[in-house]
């Protein structure tokens, strides 16, 4: 079970509300390659993995995109909190701010809310530790993108730290991957299922 | 110390409290160290036969419940096992997305 810790895993302290960068940071939170996707697709596959080092590997890597969801919840909040009414109209956060107010409703920065067909737990090992690998590698390219975007040093303090993260449980998995192959047959890697099939 | 602590959150006084600086300073070094801990913790999921990694990780966890300690003692729970006051300071303000908390 979870237990929480009454603090940012980094800190968030932003000046200056922002609507037009929480339009495109939203992405992170509702969108298809965000921080509730990896952490649904990490903690939902932990169940029928196998190899400890890799159900560790899950559990821990699933855990901490919980963290970096409520860190772009923090982002979010405060680049909304105090916004004027002609930062919400010329930014294009209107079209938001109509269903949602101020409120953190997850969505990507298209508006489309989040899916849970953005994730893939196929009960196959080896397949899903290689779209864990592409998962890493899409939430990077969409920090990039937002690094791209925002000039604001508060907003891209927080955002470069969840970026270097992406590049590190990338690393993790490739070990995942590899200690699942030194468990599979050199031979034939795809000659069973270790989730599934009996060996 | 700053007699004139008021939470900006709820407006409440928080009374005879060390000054934010420090507060914000202590907080950091904790979430460094509860950093160090964790990203120990997922090298050695990995390679858990390290053993230099395991000292490692024994020395740093070690570090970070001192500062766990000294600073829950200052400003309060950051869990609900270490609640230990009078009143239910658990919901105290300010929240950690709130800038005040960062």
């Amino acid at each position: 079970m979870w237990s929480y810790d009454k603090k940012l895993q980094f800190p968030v302290k932003i000046k200056n509300p922002n609507p037009m960068y929480a339009k495109i940071i939203i992405s992170q939170l509702g969108g298809p390659d965000g921080e509730i996707g990896a952490a649904m697709r990490y903690l939902n596959q932990r169940y029928t993995a196998k190899y400890n080092e890799i159900i560790g590997t899950l559990t821990d890597v699933g855990t901490e995109e919980l963290a970096h969801v409520e860190m772009i919840g923090a982002i979010l909040y405060q680049l909304t909190k105090g916004m004027t009414c002609e930062q919400i109209k010329s930014s294009g956060f209107d079209t938001y701010f109509v269903d949602h107010t101020a409120g953190v409703y997850p969505v990507a920065a298209s508006g489309v809310p989040f899916d849970m067909k953005y994730i893939s737990s196929k009960g196959d090992l080896l397949c899903d530790l290689h779209e864990d690998l592409a998962a890493e590698q899409k939430a990077r390219v969409t920090y990039d993108n937002i690094l791209r975007l925002v000039d604001d040093p508060d907003v891209r303090e927080p955002i470069k730290f969840l970026r270097a993260r992406e590049i590190v449980h990338y690393q993790r998995f490739g070990d995942a991957l590899r200690i699942a192959e030194d468990n599979l047959n050199s031979k034939n890697f795809y000659a069973y299922n270790p989730e599934y099939d009996k060996c | 110390m700053n007699n004139m602590n008021v939470c900006n959150t709820c407006s409440e006084h928080l009374g005879n409290m060390p000054c934010s600086k420090d507060k914000q300073a202590m907080l950091n070094e904790l979430r460094a160290e509860d950093f160090v801990v964790y990203e120990t913790a997922l090298y050695l999921n990995v390679y858990p036969n390290d053993k230099d990694a395991i000292d490692y990780f024994k020395r740093h966890k070690d570090t970070a419940a001192r500062l766990r300690h000294d600073y829950e003692a200052l400003f309060g729970p950051l869990t609900i096992s270490s609640v230990n006051s009078e009143g239910w300071s658990w919901i105290n303000c300010p929240w950690p997305w709130e800038k005040e908390a960062n």
